[in-house]
Parts: C-alpha cells; sequence; structure tokens
C-alpha cells in the first residue's frame, strides 16, 4: 500500500467529519481491455466525476449526504456548456462555474469529433459525482449501469475526467 | 474515479484517467492514468484556456493509445501557470 501524510490527512478527515468508516480501497492489479482499432476510428465515451447535471432537466446530485451519491446522469452531447451546474461540495467551483469545459468537456470532444481525431463522441455522456466514501453501490450497481448503457450507444473507448 | 474506470474496462471498454493524486491512483489501479498537477477543480487547465485543456484531452488520448501495461501512470509535463 502507497501510504503518504496527505492520504493519511485525507483519511483522518473524512473520518472525522463525514464517514467514521471511511477506508481507501487498494487493488493489487489492474483489469485490461485492449484499444482494438485506431483512434480515429474509435467510439469514444465522457465519464466525468465533477458533479455535472442539466440545470434545466436533472435533480442534481445530492452532495451534501456525508456518504456521497452514487448515481449517474445521462448528458446529451448537444448539451451546450452553459446548461450545466455542478453538485459536488468537495472541491473549488471557481474555474467550472467560469468554463464548465474544465471539468465536462463536451465543447472539446465534440470538435475532436468533427475534426476525425476520434471516430465518433458517443452519445450520452455520462456524469458521476467523484467524492464517494462508500464505493460498494458503485461498484455493484451503478458503475454497472453506466457500463452497460455506453456498450448500448457503442462505446469502445472512456475518457474519464476528475476535479 | 479510478473504480468507474476498472468496471468500464471489465465490461469491455478502454479507458483512460485523467488523474489529480498519484497515489491514489498507485493504490486503485485504474487501467491507464495521465497524472496532471493542476489543482482541484481544474483538471484540464484554467477556465477560459481552450488550448491548455484540449491539450491535455490529447495527452490523455495518447496514453489510451500508447500504454501497454495495466496499471499504467504517465505523468503530464505540464505544470499550473497562475
Amino acid at each position: 500500500m502507497i501510504n503518504t501524510e496527505a492520504l493519511q490527512r485525507t483519511y483522518n478527515n473524512v473520518r472525522a467529519k463525514w464517514d467514521p468508516h471511511f477506508e481507501w480501497v487498494e487493488n493489487e492489479s489492474a483489469p485490461w481491455t485492449p484499444l482494438r482499432q485506431p483512434l480515429a476510428q474509435t467510439a469514444l465515451a465522457l465519464v466525468g466525476t465533477c458533479g455535472a447535471y442539466r440545470r434545466s432537466a436533472d435533480c442534481p446530485f445530492d452532495a451534501a449526504n456525508y456518504y456521497g451519491d452514487p448515481s449517474f446522469k445521462e448528458i446529451p452531447c448537444d448539451t451546450p456548456p452553459d446548461a450545466l451546474d455542478f453538485a459536488h461540495t468537495h472541491y473549488d467551483h471557481t474555474h467550472v462555474t467560469q468554463d464548465p469545459n474544465v471539468g465536462f468537456p463536451l465543447t472539446h470532444l465534440r470538435a475532436l469529433d468533427a475534426e476525425g481525431v476520434i471516430g465518433r463522441f458517443v452519445d450520452p455522456a455520462m456524469s458521476f459525482s467523484g467524492y464517494l466514501p462508500e464505493t460498494w453501490q458503485l461498484v455493484k450497481d451503478t458503475a454497472p449501469a453506466a457500463a452497460k448503457r455506453l456498450l448500448e450507444a457503442g462505446a469502445q473507448a472512456a475518457l474519464l475526467v476528475p476535479c | 474515479m479510478g473504480l468507474i474506470a476498472r468496471v468500464l474496462e471489465e465490461a469491455g471498454i478502454a479507458t483512460v484517467c485523467i488523474i489529480m493524486r498519484r497515489e491514489v491512483a498507485q493504490n486503485v489501479k485504474p487501467p491507464r492514468s495521465l497524472f496532471v498537477k493542476f489543482p482541484f477543480g481544474a483538471p484540464l487547465g484554467p477556465a477560459g484556456d481552450a488550448e491548455t485543456q484540449r491539450g491535455v484531452i490529447l495527452e490523455a488520448l495518447s496514453v489510451l493509445t500508447s500504454a501497454t501495461e495495466p496499471g499504467t501512470i504517465v505523468d503530464s509535463p505540464r505544470a499550473w501557470k497562475r
């Protein structure tokens, strides 16, 4: 286990303020799916964890919940950036509020699709809210559901953007 | 976020994560990662700096196409300029 002062500080902080049972996740190895075609022929999905939601179409994530909110939202790829808002209480929102592409880069992925850099921008994009000290429901339930939706939408690869 | 990448990868979707805490990724082990030394809340760079944001995305996509080892972490050479 890699343990640093910064990890220990976060561990103590989360346990003291929000979730007394918080533990860091540790895995022995990583899974692997090879990319089977060039990027220019790859259907690429966007998955963000900055808590993005459509102000006039979605309920916000339950950002105030001490245990986080493991649900996800489907964000249509043609959503204008200024229709997005962010529900996540564990990072400074200055940059994403000014420029939503900092955390949920719909404009950039649309451009990469139009320019042929990627084969296709998979519709919809997927949005999670990344503060989640208890991860079991994400791993067993909501992330597999998002994977199923992305496969149905033809995704071959995904770019994951944090906050 | 590394946990979501692992679930997608196990379902047959090749993933690349942009990460901001290297030691967390070393423990969680997403399949492919690009580590950026930017502050939380600005994973792709400063607001209004479309060139940096696009550049970070292209760096991540280069990790997606070039990584050969599960658990690869590539360090972005970019520094926060503000």
